[in-house]
């Protein structure tokens, strides 16, 4: 029976068609049993030649069947395809292995100078307390950096800043180096911005004045003849002296710490009265007495006062209307501080070895 | 200053430990650097009993001692003193110990014979000048007991601040200890037995030229002086001092000096012709021979004391050698003066002789000083060598002095502490330091002693009250003050400048702004430049000018780690340069300057030598190069939110000296502006500074930089199209700069060209002998999606404009 036969055969193609894809092992193989199968010139194809030859009547179940018989295979063939590419995929990622305790590819992240750091931070803390920025020149006149602070010419004080004196234009030439004429120095403190910032600001003034300042110093470890001072300067109708105290307790406390303990002592500026050295209890020894604090227990960290009336009066401001306080610090020892620096020479090097021990985020 | 505590003592009782002495002393202004136990540099100098003293068997000048220490077998000591005798209590070195000046004492054989340590001198102990003979100790210390706990002084080294010339003296410094320790001031002894038979007058007579110079002059005679040593107990304090012992009427001056700050001078009376002093002003070209034996050249700003032809004294200062008192002087014209604080300073400073006196002129004497001082001095020479003091004084200011009163509003004086005043309490808390208050309603009126020649103001009484109430006592406040408005910090673009450098992976140094001569020529640059600024007194050549470029900073830096084995450093400074020009000139844009001529502003320097990263494996990153470098600018300008720059080759004129000829160039606006060079360094330069491989270099000045970036910064929305791509490939002479390729594409490819990129560049036979070809890719953002008509029209206009400025060939 014709009709049988032909539905035997399409139930062998079946079977041997799921045979034979099972023991394809590549994609090239699956598309060769897809033509050899399915293809034009394929073997269902010839099966379904002989469909002429049915019955009418056997005709349709016969067809619904090759019909079931291609869908089958073609779910075979992708679900073939599928498990071979998978398969192939797994193979490649398994021969991709990289060592990996192999360090990175190296991406350079630079490094802030720890002294621009604290720079930086002080504006940062200052600024929490209403400070703004006031910049002023670096060569300076003698009247500004002495004169307007009270400390007039011949003055002993003046021992308390050693000058570099910027030379008479030509006088180096000549090999005769002479002050300039018209007392140009190179500023020793941040001290004259103070006056500057009262010329130019109306009060109430509340400024901070970071600056490079120049003195005529031997370096050593301590010392050097460039330094960086940052002063600050308030002025209004009442500041105190306990304002100055309550203010600085609360920057030592933010600069090094909520525990770092303070104290006010006497001391001397010609620009203030009265005016006071702040300590902070030793940051090596925690005040029980170390080299590093002389055997105090104490660090001095910025010296300050009540402004001068004279200076007051040097920047158009009426002592009698306005007071305030300033103080100056060193941002060098700052920073010696903060970081333990043995020495405060590396800061002006450009040695790496030193500056790549800050990170960026310091 | 250095003050021994036992000399203290004598005008104030001290009940605390030295070291709470020097911390009470450094709260009340008296700032201790440093507390000194004396002696503490002998080790194992005990007190021994001389049993026995006789000749030495082979050397007729030394002794041979026997010793008892007070423990074990007695020592036998050799010893070449005379003044020893057996029962003597004596200093004894013991093997082992150390004498001042890191003497070691071992056993040793003198002559044959074996001495088991040393009797020691004034000298050898650091006590005093004698070195002859043995120093005898008296009353009855036990035998073996450390010497140092015998003699042994405690001194302060106390920082006196420069408007406290009165606590430059011991009864200055017990007068702050009397005053927060509660204690009484003892003043010394400052009356005087004086001859009748012998006026002062009729001795001396002074002659004042310059009564501004020298406001108070006395002058006291002695006579039948015999000018030996001066006492054991005076040259101990005079050592631990600090002075050296010179002779009994020398050591007077001196130790008055230090007990009460007056300055004194002692003249051989017979080598003053008529006893004649004139305080006048060197004249120019006098010169003097001072006691330390220099011959010094004088001018008239310099005040000298003279007899009646030439200088015998500097003002001040340093007497002269031809009036020097010796062993041999009778007669001693004393004198005790005031001089004037800035001349002294002055001359003290143009003759680099800066002396104890002249220390204490320079801050001041009060006016009421000197003749006590001259007292004191005087019954001191007299107790001591037997002179006899001549009646009376020559004193051209005998006084009484007016008191001095400062007037303060308790008002004021609280609103500058910030704490509140009993009025009650204000005169026990000044008085002790010698002022005399007086209230009057809201008014202080007080008197302030003639010492204090500091006190002048209602803020100098208002530092005592605060120093005598204690700062530990003011309570401190938070700021409650009025806030001034917000104004922007000037110092705050410097700082993210500083922030992009370094994430881009550069290193921030900070150097010198003080360069020398040799940097600049290294650099290629002149140092004989007329605009440099120079220092008149630089510490050393090399840091002699202030720098007028960057360059040299950057360059050296570079060099320093190279020499650290360092190959690869990318570094960036933000700092000055500094130049001069014509006094009044108007100031260049963003330049600082203090209306001298001289001025300076703020540049960005970039040095990178070698490559970003080390190499790793799979990746050699090349070495940095002027493209490098241009990125980092150009990344540096994005992310302050500037316009980004253009480059233009340096021409001719503008060269800069330190870099390679033709890779040297300018940083430009939009207007071609230059604000700053580029490029690289010129090898002749690198090898100078010993820079292997090719370093480049750029400095932007940062005025101009940051005026580039705009107030406001405003988004545009994002179109909703999507952006269309084309590339173009435009073939020009080689000569043609391809910053003008990309420049003029930019603006005529506007508004609809958004991105510009140039991606390769070709040299070769397709595109003919002297061409280039360049190849960029450009961004349009249509408004409208595939707004393809817009793209061509732009294109079109894009490279008609190249064909019509360049010359260029499209391809």
């Amino acid at each position: 029976m014709p009709d049988a036969d032909l539905t035997t055969q399409l139930q062998n193609l079946r079977t041997t068609g799921q045979a034979r894809l099972s023991a394809a092992h590549d994609a090239a193989s699956v598309d060769e049993l897809r033509t050899s199968l399915l293809g034009r010139n394929g073997e269902l194809t010839a099966l379904l030649k002989q469909l002429r030859d049915v019955p009418a009547d056997d005709r349709p179940a016969v067809g619904q069947l090759a019909n079931e018989v291609r869908t089958e295979i073609e779910a075979a063939i992708g679900a073939r395809l599928t498990a071979l590419r998978a398969r192939a995929l797994d193979e490649r990622l398994a021969g991709e292995a990289i060592d990996m305790s192999a360090p990175g590819r190296p991406v350079r992240s630079g490094h802030l100078h720890p002294l621009m750091v604290v720079e930086r931070d002080l504006r940062e803390i200052f600024h929490a307390f209403g400070f703004e920025i006031f910049e002023g020149p670096e060569i300076e006149t003698d009247a500004m950096n002495f004169e307007a602070l009270n400390i007039p010419p011949d003055h002993p004080s003046r021992d308390l800043w050693d000058t570099l004196y910027v030379a008479e234009p030509g006088s180096v030439e000549a090999g005769r180096p002479r002050p300039a004429d018209d007392g140009t120095i190179l500023r020793t403190h941040t001290s004259p911005v103070q006056v500057r910032a009262m010329l130019d600001l109306p009060p109430p003034i509340r400024v901070i004045t970071p600056g490079r300042c120049f003195r005529y110093e031997a370096v050593d470890a301590s010392h050097n003849f460039e330094f960086f001072q940052v002063e600050g300067l308030v002025v209004d109708r009442s500041t105190s002296m306990a304002d100055l105290k309550g203010m600085l307790e609360e920057f030592a406390r933010a600069m090094y710490g909520p525990r770092t303990t303070t104290r006010f002592r006497p001391g001397y500026y010609p620009f203030t009265e009265p005016s006071v050295a702040f300590d902070i209890g030793c940051l090596v020894c925690g005040g029980a007495g170390c080299p590093a604090c002389g055997r105090t227990g104490w660090m001095t960290i910025l010296g300050a006062g009540m402004v001068h009336p004279h200076v007051l009066r040097a920047g158009n401001i009426d002592p009698d209307e306005y007071q305030g306080y300033a103080f100056g610090m060193g941002l060098d020892r700052m920073t010696v501080l903060r970081y333990g620096i043995p020495d405060l020479r590396l800061l002006m090097g450009a040695d790496l070895r030193f500056l790549d021990q800050f990170p960026m985020g310091a | 200053m250095r003050v021994p505590l036992s000399w203290l003592r004598d005008y104030v009782d001290i009940s605390m430990s030295p070291q709470e002495l020097a911390d009470q002393l450094t709260l009340h202004g008296m700032e201790v650097s440093g507390v000194e136990v004396g002696g503490a540099d002998w080790t194992d100098v005990v007190v021994g009993r001389l049993l026995s003293v006789e000749r030495h068997p082979n050397a007729d000048s030394l002794w041979l001692t026997s010793v008892d220490v007070g423990a074990g077998e007695p020592l036998q000591v050799v010893c070449g003193a005379q003044n020893i005798a057996p029962g003597q209590l004596v200093p004894v070195a013991l093997v082992g110990s150390v004498l001042p000046g890191d003497r070691r004492i071992g056993k040793s054989k003198i002559r044959g014979i074996e001495s088991q340590g040393m009797l020691c001198s004034a000298r050898e102990l650091g006590l005093g000048s004698d070195a002859e003979g043995i120093h005898l100790l008296g009353g009855g210390p036990a035998l073996g007991t450390p010497l140092a706990e015998l003699v042994g002084e405690v001194v302060l080294d106390v920082d006196v601040k420069p408007n406290r010339g009165d606590a430059l003296s011991m009864v200055g410094l017990a007068r702050e200890i009397a005053a927060f320790s509660g204690a009484e001031l003892r003043l010394p002894d400052g009356s005087v037995e004086e001859d009748p038979a012998v006026e002062t007058g009729d001795c001396v007579s002074v002659r004042i030229d310059e009564p501004s110079l020298c406001p108070r002059f006395t002058a006291r005679w002695l006579d039948g002086v015999a000018n030996g040593e001066s006492p054991a107990w005076m040259q101990r304090r005079l050592v631990a001092a600090g002075m050296r012992p010179v002779s009994a009427v020398v050591d007077v001056t001196n130790y008055v000096m230090h007990e009460l700050g007056q300055p004194m001078h002692a003249y051989d009376g017979d080598r003053v012709p008529d006893g004649q002093i004139v305080v006048r002003r060197a004249r120019d070209g006098e010169r003097l021979e001072t006691i330390d034996h220099v011959t010094r050249d004088l001018d008239e700003r310099m005040l000298v004391i003279a007899d009646a032809d030439r200088a015998i004294g500097l003002a001040g200062i340093m007497g002269g050698a031809s009036t020097e008192v010796t062993p041999e002087t009778r007669r001693v014209i004393l004198e005790s003066a005031i001089f004037d604080g800035p001349t002294i300073r002055n001359t003290a400073r143009r003759l680099a002789l800066r002396s104890e006196a002249s220390m204490r002129h320079e801050k001041g004497i009060g006016p009421e000083l000197p003749r006590f001082a001259a007292d004191r001095a005087a019954s001191l020479i007299r107790e001591i060598t037997g002179a006899r003091l001549a009646t009376g004084f020559v004193d051209n200011d005998p006084g009484p002095h007016p008191e001095r009163v400062v007037t303060a509003s308790t008002a004021r004086l609280e609103r500058l502490l910030g704490i509140v005043l009993d009025p009650g309490a204000l005169d026990g808390l000044l008085r002790p330091l010698g002022f005399a208050t007086k209230a009057d309603g809201d008014t202080l009126h007080v008197s302030v002693p003639s010492f204090r020649l500091d006190v002048v103001s209602a803020e100098d009484v208002a530092e005592e009250i605060a120093r005598a109430y204690g700062y530990g006592r003011i309570e401190g406040r938070l700021p409650v003050a009025e806030l001034p408005p917000y104004r922007p910090d000037p110092g705050e673009p410097r700082h993210r400048v500083r922030r992009i450098l370094a994430g881009l992976g550069l290193d921030e140094v900070v150097t010198h702004a003080l360069i020398g001569p040799a940097d600049l020529e290294r650099s290629g640059y002149d140092a004989s430049s007329a605009a440099l600024v120079r220092v008149a007194n630089a510490l050393s050549e090399e840091h002699s000018l202030l720098r007028p470029v960057p360059y040299p900073s950057i360059l050296r830096a570079l060099a320093e780690n190279v020499r650290q084995r360092r190959g690869n450093a990318w570094l960036f400074e933000v700092g000055k340069t500094y130049w001069q020009g014509d006094a009044g000139a108007t100031p260049p844009r963003h330049a600082l300057t203090a209306g001298t001529g001289r001025y300076e502003a703020w540049h960005v320097a970039i040095g990178l030598l070698g490559s970003r990263t080390p190499p790793s494996p799979g990746s050699t990153p090349a070495d940095a190069d002027v493209a490098e470098l241009k990125g980092i600018v150009e990344a540096l300008h994005t992310a302050l939110g500037a316009p980004g720059p253009a480059f233009r080759a340096e021409t001719a004129e503008e060269r800069h000296p330190h870099l390679h000829p033709g890779r040297a160039g300018r940083i430009i606006d939009a207007n071609g502006r230059a604000y700053g060079s580029i490029g690289e360094v010129d090898p002749r330069i690198a090898e100078h500074w010993d820079l292997h491989g090719r370093p480049v270099l750029a400095a932007i000045h940062l005025g101009p930089l940051f005026a580039l970036i705009g107030d406001e910064m405003r988004v545009k929305a994002v179109p909703p199209a999507q952006p269309l791509d084309r590339d173009l490939a435009v073939v020009v002479d080689e000569s043609t700069a391809v910053g003008d390729v990309v420049r003029i594409t930019r603006s005529t490819g506007a508004p609809l060209l958004a991105d510009v990129r140039l991606f390769d560049e070709y040299r070769g036979p397709q595109v003919g002998e002297g061409k280039v070809s360049y190849a960029l890719a450009l961004r349009f953002q249509p408004e409208d999606a595939g707004d393809e008509r817009g793209v061509e029209k732009a294109m079109k206009r894009i490279t008609g404009a190249l064909r019509h400025h360049l010359g260029a060939e499209i391809r």
